[in-house]
This record gives structure tokens, sequence and C-alpha cells, in this order.
């Protein structure tokens, strides 16, 4: 395994490291990961979760690209008149065709967390250079299963009332300063201008277009309760082709723990193995 | 500028911020220890600023990730002893003193970082001074602060959860930690009159983090930061620690140490020549 800095976009402004896999591991033809931050984490990710991932694939023998979108991280800022645009879609993109001039490969499995997984889905859905995703705590919307099981099963749950009343024990609660601070920083990283009908669009079309995705959502993640939320959302039926789901009921959503970060490594290093590993068409998603 | 430097092997990453400003020079260099697990984190953006600062005042700056950190080699698990993130720091100290041409480096160390880099500061004669942000002083108190986080974390986690810790290592806040580094972690006590260098400490309030403070006053600067500290809150934990007053303040006096080192001709000169009076 091979880690190289690589500088690239408007006056080389963007910073990645990319891993490369031992020539006698490599799996020709690969797509290339692209990880993206998670909020304002640099591009090792929470609890270095991108190094992980990018170390557990190249051993696999699929290259990856860490990344820090423009003023994040050790990236600069961009500058310009595109200020309007979403930054994520813009850094992706100069990342994306940075990659094809250095190694020739022309296809991308974009990976994210959080506003990662976000970005992740805005830029998916506009570059057609994208054959795969990984979303981890990614978009979602609450749904009448969510409120049942998440709501009304806690309120059954002794946990669950253990640990509210050790939480006013252990801290004060939040102050209306610190819920403001965490509606802002909110704003700043979502788009807000996703509806529920434009994100099964979304995903529709990236189904057509043949992209794998895989998306991990944990307990840790408060707007989602279970496996099944995901076609309650979207009304589509995961399977283990195309379109995989997995619930993580006992993680955070960050990864703290070691052995969470360890199943979430696997997983991914896994899907791509399988994914991946004899380049996947269109043809033969399922 | 970013670089992966030090044995190929086992290469370390690293972000040189050339010297800018009409100031610049190559005879001030800056070599940033940063704090460690979790911590190393959460300070990230704050040093990255603090590096581009003082390189604006004209000093060439490297920041470094430690073995098992960042984007540098390995796993924090793999670390058996503190030697080898103070070996990191001569590798960048060496690193740095190559790029610009400087004959002796300041070590500028937050937290963790502050008492690694004082244990350096004494067997490197080409380290000019010290600062110290909010140094470790006592290894046993800051474990023990770690661990009664983790286990708050743990105990206010959904469901009931554990980690699996070993007689060889011990998870820790998101980080294995072999119980040799422990060991040597558990022993560390900062003692600030053992570093020859003149130095800046950096204290979270009056009255607290006395072991900080030099035997001999004309060689040390105390600055206070009123804020908080934030350390040891769980809430804290996955924060970007921000404090721009004292940054700026470390920054503008981390110019005035170089000022007062260049001229009583100090940048050139090993630790011992170095007289007491430099640091007022």
């Amino acid at each position: 395994m091979k880690e190289q800095v690589c500088n690239f976009g408007t006056n080389g402004h963007l910073l990645g490291i990319l891993t490369t896999p031992d020539a006698n591991v490599r799996v020709e033809g690969a797509p290339i990961a692209l990880i993206l931050n998670a909020g304002i984490v640099h591009r090792i990710g929470p609890f270095r979760l991108n190094v992980d991932i990018a170390r557990h694939l190249a051993e696999l023998g699929f290259s990856t690209l860490r990344m820090d979108l423009s003023g994040l991280g050790d990236s600069g800022p961009r500058t310009g008149k595109l200020e309007l645009e979403n930054r994520a879609e813009l850094d992706a993109a100069d990342a994306m065709t940075f990659l094809q001039q250095e190694t020739g490969v022309d296809e991308f499995v974009i990976v994210g967390l959080c506003s990662g997984a976000y970005n992740a889905h805005c830029v998916a859905v506009k570059d057609h250079r994208v054959v795969g995703g990984v979303f981890m705590d990614g978009i979602v919307f609450r749904t009448f299963g969510y409120f049942l099981r998440h709501h009304l099963a806690r309120v059954f749950r002794p946990r669950f009332w253990r640990n509210a009343i050790k939480r006013r024990l252990y801290r004060p609660t939040f102050t209306t300063s610190e819920a403001d601070g965490n509606a802002l920083a909110e704003s700043e990283f979502f788009g807000g201008d996703l509806s529920k009908d434009k994100v099964v669009n979304d995903l529709s079309g990236l189904m057509d277009r043949g992209v794998q995705m895989l998306f991990l959502y944990t307990d840790g993640y408060d707007d989602i309760c279970g496996r099944s939320q995901f076609k309650e959302m979207y009304g589509l039926r995961p399977d283990e082709g195309q379109l995989q789901v997995e619930y993580y009921p006992k993680s955070e959503h960050t990864f703290r723990l070691i052995e969470n970060r360890k199943a979430a490594c696997e997983r991914v290093s896994k899907w791509f193995q399988n994914r991946f590993g004899a380049k996947v068409t269109s043809a033969t998603n399922a | 500028m970013q670089q992966f430097f030090g044995h190929p092997e086992s290469p370390l990453f690293g972000v040189h911020h050339p010297p800018r400003g009409k100031q610049a020079s190559d005879d001030r260099a800056v070599v940033i220890c940063p704090p460690i697990g979790q911590e190393y984190i959460r300070t990230h953006w704050c040093l990255r600023l603090v590096a581009n600062q003082i390189s604006r005042g004209g000093a060439h700056v490297l920041r470094l990730d430690y073995q098992g950190m960042g984007d540098s080699f390995g796993r924090v698990e793999q670390i058996d002893s503190l030697a080898v993130w103070q070996n990191n720091i001569e590798a960048a100290i060496d690193q740095v003193k190559q790029i610009s041409g400087a004959q002796t480096v300041m070590l500028l160390g937050q937290r963790f970082g502050g008492s690694l880099a004082a244990e350096v500061a004494k067997r490197r004669p080409d380290v000019n001074s010290v600062v110290l942000w909010e140094p470790v002083t006592d290894g046993q108190i800051y474990l023990n602060q770690l661990r009664t986080m983790h286990a708050e974390m743990l105990d206010l986690w959904v469901c009931k959860m554990s980690t699996q810790d070993d007689e060889a290592a011990e998870e820790i806040l998101g980080a294995k930690f072999s119980r040799s580094l422990l060991k040597e972690i558990e022993a560390l006590e900062l003692c600030v009159g053992d570093i020859p260098q003149p130095q800046l400490a950096v204290k979270i309030h009056e009255g607290v983090l006395n072991a900080t403070e030099h035997p001999q006053p004309s060689l040390q600067k105390i600055v206070v930061d009123d804020r908080p500290a934030s350390w040891n809150d769980l809430r804290e934990l996955e924060s970007a620690y921000l404090r721009p007053a004292i940054s700026r303040q470390i920054v503008k006096l981390v110019r005035q140490m170089f000022d007062r080192l260049e001229q009583f001709d100090a940048l050139k000169l090993t630790s011992q020549s170095l007289g007491a009076e430099v640091a007022q």
C-alpha cells in the first residue's frame, strides 16, 4: 500500500491523500473511491474512519482518495464566481478529473458520512462518472413507522428513562444558543431543499444508471429507526444487489467505538469487493 | 505544502507553511506538536490557523501527524512507547531545518503534544524555545480523565455497551492504547524546570497547573486563557476546539520570542548558551 499527497483544483487549492494498493493485489479496472468530509472534520474522518476505510480497501486491491473540500481541513477556499453552486459538487468533479488524468480511471465510487453522504448524493446525481455510492447516515425522512418504533417503543424501554435522567444529572440541558448553533450548523452543511419526492426521483435515476448503492445507518442518527424505514421513505426494497441497506442498532453516528468502526469498514470493503471486484455493469446489477 | 517525510516504510504526514510577509526569515522555524487521540482531531483547525498566522509573521512552520494518527503511518495500538512520538517530533525538527535552512527550531506543543515537546527539548540543543499550550502535566490524572469520559460515554449508550480490553491493550475514546504505552503515560510528570530553553506556557486559568511554572521565572512567560477548559466534557468530545483570542495572543508572543532570540543571536546558538534574560 502506498499513500501520496495530491493537490488539484483551481491553483491546486484542494488536498487529497491517494491510497493505492500493492501491485500484486490491485484490481484492474476497478473504480476509485472518493471519500468526502463529514461535517468540518478534516479528511481523516471522525475517529479516523476515512483512513480505516481507505487502508482496508487498499488491502483488497482498491484505490481511494480521501479529500478535503474547499475551505475544510488543509484545502484552501474556493474563489471565483461559482459561489451559488454546491461546493462539494465542484470539488468532487475537480477530484475526479484529476484522478482521470493521473490514473486513467474514469469511474468512481463516492463515499460520505452525514453531510458527506448528503454531498455524495448530490454528486452522484449530477456526475455520471459516479458508478457507486456509500451513504452513511445520509438523507432520511421520518415516517409513521419511525414514530412507532422510535418514540413509542422507547417509552417502554427502561434504559431510555435511565439515560434521560443521567444526562440531566451529568450536565445541564442545551441552552438556546447551543440549539441555535446546531440549527445553523445543520443549515450550513445540508442544502435543505431536498424533498422526499426529489430524493425518490434521484434514487430512481441512479438505479436506472446502474449506480451501485450502499446505505449504512446507525441508531445514533436520531432520524432513523430500523432498516425497514428505508422502504417506508423511498418505496424501494433493499436487496443484496444494486441497492443494499444496513442498520447498526448499537452504533453511534460517528462510529466512536472500534468495534462499530471495524464493522462498518468491513461492510464497505465487502460491498466494494462484491460489486467491483469483477467490474459490474448495469446489465448484471441484480 | 503537504508532504510525507521520515522513513519510507513508516512515513509521517506534515504540512509546511512557508514564511510570508516582509519579515520572512529562513532563520525562524516552528514545529507544531498536536495533542493525541480525539483531541488531535478537535484541535486540527485551530492549529492550522495558528500555523498560518505564525507563517504570516515570517517563520517556517511544520505541523505533523504522529505515527498512528491523522494521515501518518500505522495505528495507535501499534505504539508501545512514548519514544515513538518523541522520535516523530525529532524527525519533524530535522525536516523543517532541512526545508528552511534554520539552525534552531521552536517547538509549540498543545496538551499531550506539549508534554512530548518538553521531553524532546531537553535532549535537542537545536531547540531554541518551547511553547507549552495547556500541557498535560500529570499523565495519571490525564488518563483518569479520559477513562472517566469513556465510561460516561458507554454509560449513556443506547444499550448496555462495553469495550473489549485485554492484557495487551485498552480502548479509550475511540483509540486502542497498548498497555506499555499507557504505563509510560501514567508515569509522565511534566517538570518545566528541567527544560533549559526559554518558554511560553499557556494555562487555563489562574491557580491551576502550577506544574507549568518554572522555578526560574525569568526563563518563562505565562499567559492565561480565561475561557473554561472543555477537554473533559463529553458534550465537547466531537466539537472543534476554537480559541481565537488566546490563539492570537500566542501568535503575537511567538513573534516576540523570535525577535528576542534573534536580538541575542540565540537562533544560531545551542540551548546551553541561551541566557535567562531572553525570555523576558
